[in-house]
């Protein structure tokens, strides 16, 4: 595997693809990941972790039995299947054997289930047919890219006062606003290649 | 008198003291590169600033008395976004242009978020970046000394040393050009040695600090010093890099601003490195040829996060003290996580019940949510394999038009075309065409290129001769230079045989405004001549059987 290749997929997948601001699919996390710093880190841990578990299973079973067996057309089902499936087992092995990392995090890991980037890279990388390697670099960037999005978001909550905005620009508006204005910053990344 | 006498600072401090006085520094500082840019693009310059700041002033006067707010124009702040926006804009820039940057900046960046000292980003420059991204505004530069007419500006576009380096080669413009200002780009960015010279006036009145610029310069100078174009001199190609585009503007005035940069030393060199490498990454490997504002923008976004990594240690306190704290700390919060080994039993008989029993009691109590469960999967399944089993052939009928089609596209005088199982590096498929009378007219090659917003996916049609006979774009992401994709200018192509090149003989223009589109294309179709060219031309893919191999 050409390390340049990956390196690109890593970038991208770090930067032009953000999960969070620019493929808009990591927005379905809980509202207090968008608010408390430590809060969207707990939730950035789980959803790489999620997604580089869920691009691993889902790379195999395009691999062994989807594509060789010519089933692609139920590939979307098998996906939505199995990610929540691949959440509900994880909870399920540490609420029985990390009992304390249960506690801490069950919340985040829940809310990863429904969560449309753990969904969505699977999907992509299938679609793009990645191999396994480039699959899990993308997985695994794209979950750290998400994560630091969604800490400098929180973290800007925390620093940045919303209250000033005209009233009806306050609440949601002005959050999306900002969002926006983050997003921005990523256009000139589009196109990155090496 | 008295009002005055309260802000002068004691003799010792040698520091502007009041953001007026700041504001007022900073316009001082631009001024030799603005007078540079009349000098070099006319007077337009000076209708376009003067807009630029008349605008920014209105808006910030108009916005604070509509909401009810104090009047915040006398700190000077609006008239620097107005003209830092002016200073990066294109002499060629329509008037409509600055007004509508420094509304956005005014209202959306800093007002929204409660004024100056309050945005996370900074106006001048989000204006700015909202402007790049409508397409064709920001990609006219008129050469320099060729002065700009006030109304009814017709731009000759002229490369930018920027355009040059993105290429990987060294710019026309030799080195005392760039430093004056002798040079395509945005009108206060061209006069490096003013923006020096301003910029060495704002650190001497301490109105910014030095750290920034110099981590920001610093690393830029020495990624280009470590990744030179090829072919070309390390040292010139980072004075190169270092004085051409909008680096300098962008290092000494919009990344140090005090609002959107972070205060702590240590956060602030983290910022300016960290500037240094995604302008660095995105010159070398985006489809933009500059990178400045991009990266500034992003980190931007990051202050809060740098200011608390370079968090100055306490007095007395160990040099990794801090860190050595956050590890203890981690550790011990990890070392709370035990692993508890899980009860699973598999005895064969216990309690009198059968193994398992236990457990399909519990199964049977949830029977009912996954049997609702499972028909819904069954029914979905059902659904998918009916409408595959239904439109399967529809789909493969759909894909043999389209492939027909492609075809007549591409090779007007094949009537049928069929897979060859050749294994080329740089093609996606070849496809061999075939006349009516199953005679080898040609082959279609797919090929990729980089284009301005990603992979370019085309056909091209080469014959026996090694000419093209037609070009088609089967996928692309492009968002601007589509027009470089019509029929017409494809059709450029036809004929055309050998090495094409963007120049000189044997050449195909680039289409006005899609360059990067264009040399895409030109760039696919030379892949696939070079690749014809290597095919075997005889038209008979050699079939060598295996038992003809063992005896030599």
């Amino acid at each position: 595997m050409n390390i340049l290749e990956l390196a690109g997929v890593a970038l991208a997948a770090l930067l032009s693809e953000n999960f969070i601001l620019v493929n808009c699919m990591g927005i379905g996390t809980r509202a207090r990941a968008f608010r408390n710093p430590v809060d969207a880190l707990r939730t950035g841990y789980c959803l790489t972790a999620v997604m580089v578990l869920g691009a691993l299973f889902s790379w195999l079973a395009d691999f062994l039995v989807l594509t060789r067996f010519g089933l692609g057309h139920y590939r979307l089902l098998v996906l939505a299947l199995l990610i929540p499936g691949l959440v509900a087992g994880l909870r399920k092995f540490i609420r029985v054997c990390l009992p304390e990392l249960s506690r801490r995090m069950d919340g985040n890991l829940a809310s990863i289930s429904s969560n449309c980037a753990a969904l969505g890279s699977a999907l992509l990388i299938s679609q793009r047919s990645y191999g396994l390697g480039s699959a899990l670099v993308f997985a695994l960037c794209g979950g750290v890219g998400a994560t630091v999005a969604l800490i400098s978001f929180a973290s800007l909550r925390e620093e940045v006062s919303f209250d000033h905005c005209p009233k009806c620009f306050r609440g949601t508006p002005i959050l999306f606003i900002t969002a926006g204005l983050m997003a921005m910053a990523l256009v000139g990344f589009y196109g990155l290649h090496l | 008198m008295n009002s005055t006498r309260s802000f002068r600072l004691p003799p010792q401090v040698g520091q502007p003291s009041n953001t007026a006085s700041m504001m007022a520094d900073v316009m001082v500082a631009l001024l030799p590169a603005l007078a540079m840019a009349v000098f070099f693009f006319g007077f337009r310059v000076l209708v376009l600033t003067a807009l630029s700041v008349g605008s920014s002033i209105l808006f910030e006067y108009g916005y604070r008395r509509l909401t009810g707010q104090s009047d915040t124009v006398r700190d000077l702040s609006a008239c620097v976004t107005g003209m830092l926006l002016a200073m990066s804009l294109p002499a060629t820039a329509a008037y409509w242009v600055p007004i509508l940057g420094s509304a956005f900046a005014i209202v959306v960046v800093k007002q929204f978020y409660g004024g100056l000292g309050k945005n996370f980003m900074n106006p001048a420059l989000g204006g700015r970046m909202l402007l790049a991204t409508f397409p064709m505004l920001m990609t006219t530069w008129t050469q320099p000394l060729d002065r700009v007419p006030l109304w009814g500006v017709d731009a000759v576009s002229a490369a930018t040393p920027m355009s040059y380096l993105h290429a990987g080669t060294l710019p026309p413009q030799s080195l005392g050009q760039l430093m004056l200002g002798q040079q395509g780009g945005c009108m206060g960015e061209v006069s490096s040695f003013m923006l020096l010279l301003g910029g060495c006036y704002l650190i001497l009145r301490r109105v910014i600090s030095p750290r920034i610029p110099l981590a920001y310069l610093g690393t830029v100078a020495l990624i280009a010093l470590l990744f030179p174009g090829e072919g070309t001199d390390p040292f010139l190609w980072m004075a190169a890099q270092l004085l051409g585009g909008g680096l300098l503007l962008g290092a000494f005035f919009l990344a140090t601003d005090p609002t959107t940069s972070p205060v702590t030393p240590r956060g602030q060199i983290l910022f300016g490195v960290c500037c240094g490498l995604l302008t660095m990454l995105l010159r070398y490997h985006s489809s933009y040829p500059e990178g400045v504002g991009w990266a500034i923008l992003t980190m931007n976004c990051c202050v809060w996060l740098l200011d608390r990594a370079g968090m100055p240690r306490r007095f007395g306190a160990g040099h990794f003290s801090v860190l050595r704290y956050w590890i203890d700390r981690i550790r011990r919060s990890l070392a709370k996580i035990k692993f508890i080994k899980p009860q699973i039993h598999f005895s064969l008989r216990r309690d009198g019940k059968m193994p398992g029993e236990a457990h399909l009691d519990q199964i049977r109590t949830q029977a009912k949510t996954l049997a609702s469960l499972g028909g819904v999967i069954l029914a979905t399944v059902l659904v998918i394999f009916g409408v595959h089993r239904f439109t399967d052939l529809d789909t493969a009928r759909a894909e043999t038009q389209a492939q027909q089609k492609l075809l007549s596209q591409v090779m007007p005088q094949a009537a049928f075309s069929s897979e060859i199982p050749a294994l080329t590096a740089g093609a996606l498929s070849i496809q061999a065409g075939y006349s009516e009378d199953t005679e080898l007219v040609g082959y279609c090659v797919e090929v990729q290129a980089q284009g301005f917003g990603g992979v370019i996916t085309m056909e091209v049609g080469v014959d026996l001769d090694g000419k093209v006979t037609g070009v088609a774009v089967t996928d692309h992401k492009e968002t601007v230079g589509t027009r470089a994709m019509q029929p017409q200018f494809l059709a450029r192509y036809v004929g055309m045989s050998g090495t094409i090149r963007p120049t000189g003989g044997n050449s195909v223009d680039a289409v006005s405004g899609a360059t990067a589109t264009s040399n895409a294309i030109t760039a696919g179709v030379n892949r696939a001549l070079a690749i014809v060219a290597n095919l075997d031309m005889e038209g008979e893919v050699e079939y060598v059987d295996g038992e003809d191999l063992e005896e030599p």
